[in-house]
């Protein structure tokens, strides 16, 4: 296994760890470059916009507190966005708010939520395959949608799941509870306006007409096993973290990053590792494609990151040194996704990214951190 | 006075924990899939001893009363020879390696048990009767020119290869109720993992693909007790206990609900199904083998446990705690895995085992010849401290 400084794509990394109130960028050394103290832990994740400001989700319900069964998972609650020193410029309250959330170039946010009112109709339920018989909410089967909303916090868009999926051809897995239809844990505004989503309960990845709502491309079942994060390349291809339980096969646990080809739904590139098992993360997880065409990956219930080349070799490794009490899971240095960044990333522009701001934080967590690449930059063969 | 004694140790991986005081001693067997030889390893990871095998892992391996080791080979597999577990022969060495007895079917498969009469209870593959095959549910539907469907028989083998009971799953197991896992394509039905002789001498075992337990009265064949569905996923092997208990190593692949990857070792009371003790890691998917590892309670009531997928053997009490860990250095190339340091299962055995060398009661076994024992009796440093100690 090498590690090569001059294949990566150098950068800074954002991540924020599950039951952190901070989230952090560092620089390709592990150092940390910089912090944000947030109002309250993750929910799930924020990414850096190009303004310079960091848009994020913040955990402020729990299924717990929201009355639901635990099936329902990955809340935030609480879009917020805050400049480079932390301050709020802007917030979007959004009880069952969960995993995802996007903004799109007009200013306006997308996000993907569970609502009281947005239940899938008895008629549609009936109709509904797969799942564990008798295992819905109250009898009833809630459904997911996507909400966007304009800076002012207005609905501007709305798209509910159950009037537009199959309840045949988009049926649950045959393991899964029958408490929520389909489970979407992505959304992705596309070029062309449509939006590009993964059913997690559905093993499917769907596009979505922005105009009529209607599902224009689907694809995954058979191949994928409880996916996430389906995001759109610049080739015009999809990446999708295979997670791989569920998966219709028999073969020791592992996943996979996957690239399709949307005209032939064939898939172009497959990330796995040597063996399979060593790259395997349950739940969670997700992969940006960089610049150079390398992908880094977030293996979310590791706490590693890690950046492979096309032909899929490991040039950067990082495990998070933060841990956090986070529900069942005990203390845990999960984070849900990252995000590199180049140095001309227009939001890192005029940014004071000194690592000794840091110092004595890099003391303790910084030391070693990035697995093979040395202090100078020089390539070691671990 | 300290007797010296020649043994040679190698290094086949490291101790990451070691809580001297909390653990229970004694020597753990090391059995890589794929390997041409099996380990006895101390308590500091050093192998003390070493068998090479004719033919190589290819499932269970247990150290024998008699101070024989008995596993399952690769040998000529015929019907399936790329499913998980195909093994094709059982073969007891002793101490030394030759070959004292073999067991040769080219359907064998995952496990066996060695009975108290001296017997071998092993699991084997057969072709399920074609007027059953429509009466099963369940699984991933063949699109077309469906593969035969497979089942399982348990046999019980005498000391000459005889067989002198055979339990064949089709006659006891009702296709409507003990259904295939719905992510599982329809290629065994259930495919057993694992078996064992509980004290009132019915058999326990893993009805791997229908996510299920079953203890089988050993007179009728009848099914006493189903247990698990819906609780545990593809659980891999279990284990009979001497308080009537079981204990198994749940994997957690295919789970029902929401899959956390995690697996886990539950010890459950047949009379009542109730689960009695569960271990899991914090955070629980620090421990996931997704196929194979097995748990063993040892008898200061502690439990072994084989993370067989992490090539990690680990010891936890039972409020737990993790109090010794081995993690294996031996790769092997295999040809369903990749190179891999995958383990199947791991058993310990105390100091006072009777098939230690010097254990073993005069006359089970042909005696050494004069200071053979000396020259060649492994000892590992913490058994020659405790010797020391002891002022001999």
């Amino acid at each position: 296994m090498s590690h090569d400084p001059a294949r990566v794509f150098k950068g800074y990394t954002l991540f924020w760890p599950m039951g952190s109130h901070d989230a952090w960028l560092i620089d390709m050394e592990g150092r940390v470059v910089h912090r944000w103290r947030m109002p309250h832990p993750a929910g799930l994740h924020a990414v850096l916009l190009p303004n310079g400001n960091l848009l994020g989700a913040c955990q402020v319900v729990h299924s717990s507190t929201l009355g639901l069964p635990q099936w329902f998972s990955g809340f935030g609650g609480l879009l917020i966005e805050v400049d480079w020193e932390g301050n709020i410029v802007w917030e979007h309250e959004a009880p069952y708010q969960n995993h995802d959330f996007n903004r799109l170039e007009n200013g306006n946010t997308i996000y993907t939520t569970w609502r009281p009112e947005g239940k899938v109709p008895p008629e549609t339920a009936a109709r509904l395959k797969g799942g564990l018989p008798g295992t819905e909410f109250n009898g009833e089967i809630w459904g997911d949608s996507f909400v966007e909303v304009d800076p002012r916090g207005e609905v501007v868009w709305e798209w509910l799941d159950c009037e537009h999926l199959d309840p045949e051809i988009d049926a649950l897995g045959p393991l899964v509870p029958r408490t929520q239809w389909p489970y979407i844990n992505s959304v992705y505004p596309l070029p062309d306006g449509n939006v590009l989503a993964s059913l997690r309960y559905s093993c499917t990845v769907v596009i979505i007409d922005r105009a009529t709502g209607d599902i224009i491309w689907r694809w995954g079942r058979g191949e994928l096993g409880n996916q996430h994060d389906a995001r759109w390349t610049d080739d015009g291809t999809i990446l999708v973290f295979d997670n791989g339980t569920h998966r219709d096969e028999y073969s020791p646990n592992y996943s996979r990053i996957v690239e399709v080809d949307p005209a032939t739904k064939k898939i172009v590139w497959e990330y796995r590792s040597n063996p399979p098992t060593e790259f395997f993360s349950a739940v969670m997880g997700g992969q940006d494609r960089l610049p150079n065409g390398n992908t880094l990956i977030c293996e979310s219930l590791t706490g590693r990151l890690f950046e492979v080349t096309r032909s899929g070799d490991k040039v950067w490794e990082y495990a998070n040194p933060f841990y956090h009490k986070w529900y069942h899971h005990g203390f845990i240095n999960l984070m849900y996704r990252a995000y590199r960044y180049g140095p001309d990333f227009p939001g890192l522009d005029g940014k004071d990214l000194d690592p000794d701001r840091y110092k004595w934080i890099n003391r303790l967590y910084a030391k070693g951190k990035t697995m093979g690449v040395s202090r100078e930059g020089g390539r070691k063969d671990g | 006075m300290v007797r010296k004694v020649k043994h040679t140790t190698r290094q086949v991986g490291e101790v990451t924990v070691y809580n001297h005081a909390k653990s229970f001693h004694g020597f753990t067997l090391l059995a890589p899939i794929g390997s041409n030889q099996i380990f006895l390893i101390d308590m500091e990871g050093e192998a003390v001893h070493t068998w090479a095998l004719p033919l190589p892992v290819a499932g269970d391996s247990m150290f024998l009363a008699n101070g024989r080791l008995l596993y399952c080979a690769r040998a000529k597999v015929e019907p399936l020879p790329d499913a998980e577990g195909a093994a094709g022969a059982i073969i007891e060495l002793d101490w030394d390696a030759n070959i004292a007895w073999r067991f040769d079917d080219p359907c064998l498969h995952h496990s066996f048990a060695r009975t108290e009469n001296g017997n071998t209870l092993a699991l084997r593959w057969m072709h399920l009767p074609k007027e059953c095959e429509r009466l099963v549910l369940g699984g991933i539907p063949p699109e077309s020119n469906s593969p035969p469907l497979w089942s399982d028989s348990i046999i019980e083998v005498n000391p000459d290869g005889a067989v002198v009971w055979e339990w064949k799953a089709h006659e006891h197991l009702d296709p409507a109720r003990d259904t295939i896992c719905p992510h599982c394509v329809r290629t065994h039905w259930p495919n057993l993992t694992s078996c064992d002789v509980l004290p009132n001498g019915d058999v326990v075992t893993s009805l791997h693909n229908l996510h299920n337990l079953a203890i089988i009265g050993r007179k009728s064949g009848d099914v006493h007790w189903r247990w698990g569905l819906g609780e545990i996923a593809h659980a891999s092997a279990v284990a009979a206990l001497p308080n009537g208990h079981v204990l198994v190593l749940d994997n957690g692949m295919h789970t029902y609900y929401d899959p956390m990857g995690f697996s886990r070792v539950l010890e459950i009371d047949p009379e009542t199904s109730a689960i009695q003790w569960v271990y899991e890691d914090v955070p629980r998917s620090n421990f996931y083998t997704s196929i194979h590892g097995n748990g063993q309670r040892l008898p200061n009531q502690n439990t072994l446990v084989c993370d067989a997928t992490e090539g990690r053997i680990f010891e936890v009490t039972p409020s737990g705690e993790r109090v010794w860990e081995f993690r294996s250095s031996l790769h092997m190339d295999s040809p369903l895995y990749g190179l891999t340091n995958y383990l199947f299962r791991a058993y310990r055995y105390g100091p006072d085992h009777s098939g230690l060398p010097g254990n073993i009661p005069a006359g089970s076994i042909p005696a050494p010849e004069p200071g053979d024992m000396a020259e060649d009796m492994p000892m590992s440093d913490v058994l020659q401290r405790r010797l020391e100690s002891l002022g001999y």
